[in-house]
């Protein structure tokens, strides 16, 4: 069971956090949300962030509201397409190489 | 039938068991080449470990660039490694981040044995 939870973390953990974080800001509502800042720079302090406003953006751009989005942070419909293609590209190389055979890393290496 | 461990003893864990495997089907003497260019192209995790950590003192996204992931990189270094949340991700991550570029690295390095 150890074992297998540490196999699927091992193999799944990049593409569940981008994922999982993108779902969530489709789903999240840029109006209202406006709970305590997620930035760890912030939280720490630092008042500069460049990346600042890119959860509002990225929300704007899924809710089809380009202006806003380009106003929370310039890099948010520049983000989706990075963050789309990389665990795109995550679930193909899972894909084609359990069809090659490559070994298939189980939880008993 | 070649060991991994008598031609690459420096590799561990997923991409040891990997090379093992992709080794075990060589005579000596190409593991031996094999070995030499293998290592000679392959990132060690410790830097993509590094280089991740200099995300958190102001230019994130180094690593990316490191295993040839551009658009990523840019991504990271613009946003400040998506606000400390994708640095962390990452150094959470960095062993699998190296072992898919030495992966890579390991098929180019057999179609120019061959």
């Amino acid at each position: 069971m150890k074992e297998q939870l540490k196999y699927l973390f091992r193999n799944y953990f990049e593409i569940t956090a981008f994922s999982v974080g993108l779902i969530l800001l489709a789903l999240m509502d840029p109006e209202i949300a406006n709970g305590p800042d997620l930035c760890l720079f912030e939280q720490v302090g630092i008042t500069f962030c460049p990346g600042d406003g890119l959860g509002h953006s990225i929300a704007y751009t899924f809710n089809g509201d380009i202006s806003n989005a380009m106003q929370s942070n310039i890099l948010g419909p520049f983000a989706i397409i990075i963050l789309v293609g990389r665990v795109g590209y995550l679930i193909h190389n899972k894909i084609t190489n359990k069809k090659r055979n490559y070994i298939d890393y189980g939880p008993n290496d | 039938m070649a060991r991994m461990i008598d031609f690459l003893p420096e590799l561990e864990g997923d991409e040891g068991a990997y090379i093992a495997k992709l080794m075990s089907s060589m005579n000596d003497e190409k593991a031996q080449r094999f070995a030499r260019v293998y290592r000679a192209r392959r990132k060690e995790p410790q830097i993509i470990l590094f280089t991740a950590l200099v995300g958190f003192f102001g230019i994130a996204g180094v690593h990316r660039f490191v295993i040839g992931q551009v658009g990523m990189g840019i991504l990271y270094l613009l946003t400040g490694g998506l606000c400390a949340i994708g640095t962390i991700v990452d150094i959470i991550n960095y062993k699998s981040l190296a072992f898919e570029y030495n992966r890579g690295v390991a098929q180019d390095v057999m179609t120019l044995l061959d």
